[in-house]
Formats: C-alpha cells, structure tokens, sequence
C-alpha cells in the first residue's frame, strides 16, 4: 500500500501528445454508419521517445480535443455524424468521442469528448485500433479518406532534478 | 530427408487448421435481425473480436422530435447524442470453438444497461444470443437470424 502511495503520489509533469491521423473508409460504402481503421502507438511511442519519457513513467493519458479534417469527398453534408474509439488487447472497447449532427461543412468541427472514458490502458498496450466512424447522407461507389486530429494531455512521473 | 517432409507436412496440416478455424470464426460476420425485428445488427471483426452495430432500424426516428434516434440513455452524459443507428451494442466477443463466442457484452438503448453476453451459433443463419447479470443461469436469450444483404460495405 505504501509503495503505491510512493508512486502514485509522486510529483507529476505533464504534456501535451498531438496527432493527425488518415482513416480510410473503403468504398462502396452505404448511407449511414461506416468506419475506418488507424492506429497511433507508434507515433505516442516516438513521442514519449522524444520527450524523454519511459512509458512505465506515464501515470494518465486524457483525450482533451478531436478535430475532423480534411475529406477526400469535400462534398457539404455528405457527413451527418462521427465518433471515435478505441480498441485493443484485453480491453473493452471505449468509444472516446461524438459529434451528432456535423455541421454541414465537417472540415474544422470538434468532436465532443467523453470525460468518463479511461484510455490510460490502451496506450500500455504495443498497438491499439482507433476507430472513425462517420454517418453519411449517401451512398458513395468510391473510397472516402478522413483526417483526424487528436489531442491527449499525458500525465508523467516528474523526472529527477 | 524423411524428417523433413515429416515436419512439412505437420507444419502445412498445422496452418490448415488455423485457418479452418479463423474461417469457423467470421462465420459469425454478416448482418443479423433479433426476433423482435425492430432492428438489424452487422457483425463485423475488428482486430482479433467481433463486434455489432445497429445498421437499420423500424422506426429511425424519435416520435416527439422526429430526427433520428439518438442514445438518449447512455450513462454516460457525453456520449448520448450518438445516432443510435451505427451505434456497436455488441462489443469484444472473442470465438471460443464450436460456434461459441464469449467474453463479450450486448447494450440494450431501452434503458442504458449493459449486459454480459454469449453467442452461440446453433447453425450458420441462426444466433442464440443470451445476456445475463452475473452468472449465465440467470439471463435471456434471443434467437437472431442472419439477413442477406446487397455486396456494398
């Protein structure tokens, strides 16, 4: 108990992990719900590397911004809704993110974050699936890319001064 | 010489296996309808489980407001204006053998609950699904049957 009192109250630092991910929808894809799939432990991975930061050193990771970006179909309203999750080893799959309706150009919109997921594990895990799903208002023969910006506040094991 | 087409052989008897039983596994991909008909659920794998969402619905729309349904009861304050169609009510089942599939949980938007679950497929068009609190003893199942649909995704 005490050893996890040492660690767990140990002084904390903290930053800010900032990534844009594609998702790729593959077409032919239906009016309504579709997904797409990406991952991005290799990019939290070389961040970490980057900062510094062993990954046992890492207390909480919190999803704090979601932003849609650039479509491969810059159609106005083809996007109704989207959300995002997470999925990967062991863990249940937490939907991290929504934005129900999307305005009708989804360039630039935020997704709303959910306060209550606890994602902290998934970015332990060597790789982990995040998942884009967009509700569209029609049919489409072709592909659809999406880009996803994401922003974590990482909660880390003060380094030694 | 012998020992190696002796292993060759194991090893392709081996990799055959494993396939059979991936191919057993995604059986259980498809779309499906519970035996209320209300809704159509489309299974799909997403990495090494199985998963399934809400892909149609009798009725879409709420009949107050008349805009598409929305998960107005999700415990979570954040998440409730998710559509409910494309919504995932069946989360990480992972393939058991023998047409079992379990470690998984079902989500009933009626009331925000989520319960444990298991799947067993009785035959490659029929589901028994079965959701329970605690242990399996206690809990519902309901038979769904599988949809053939159109080859878009």
């Amino acid at each position: 108990m005490a050893a996890v009192c040492l660690y767990s109250c140990a002084p904390s630092e903290s930053g800010v992990f900032t990534v844009k991910k594609s998702f790729l929808l593959e077409g032919p894809l239906f009016e309504g719900p579709n997904s797409g799939q990406s991952s991005l432990a290799d990019e939290f991975t070389a961040w970490l590397t980057d900062q510094g930061i062993a990954a046992e050193e890492v207390k909480e990771v919190k999803l704090v911004e979601v932003t849609l970006g650039a479509l491969s179909n810059p159609s106005d309203g083809l996007v109704t809704d989207a959300g995002l999750t997470f999925a990967g080893g062991d863990l249940e799959m937490t939907q991290v993110a929504v934005l129900n309706p999307v305005p009708s150009s989804a360039e630039g919109a935020k997704l709303k974050t959910s306060a209550e997921a606890n994602i902290t594990s998934f970015f332990g895990l060597e790789a982990f699936i995040v998942l884009l799903d967009l509700g569209l208002a029609q049919d489409l023969d072709d592909n659809l890319e999406a880009t996803v910006e994401m922003k974590f506040e990482v909660t880390y094991k003060a380094k030694a001064s | 010489m012998k020992t190696a087409r002796f292993i060759i052989a194991l090893l392709t008897l081996a990799l055959g296996a494993s396939n059979a039983i991936a191919q057993d596994a995604d059986q259980l991909v498809g779309v499906w309808e519970p035996s209320h008909g209300k809704a159509r659920v489309k299974i799909e794998k997403i990495g090494e489980k199985y998963y399934g969402k809400i892909v149609w619905l009798k009725e879409p729309n709420d009949e107050t407001t008349g805009e598409p349904k929305t998960d107005k009861n999700n415990p979570d304050p954040a998440l409730r204006e998710n559509k409910l169609r494309g919504y995932r009510i069946l989360k990480d089942f992972t393939f058991k053998g023998e047409g079992e599939y379990a470690d998984g949980t079902i989500y009933d938007p009626e009331n925000g609950n989520t319960y444990s679950c298991t799947i067993k497929m009785t035959d490659e068009n029929t589901l028994d699904i079965r959701g329970y609190i605690g242990v399996s003893a206690f809990g519902r199942t309901d038979v769904w049957k599988r949809l053939s649909i159109p080859s878009k995704k």
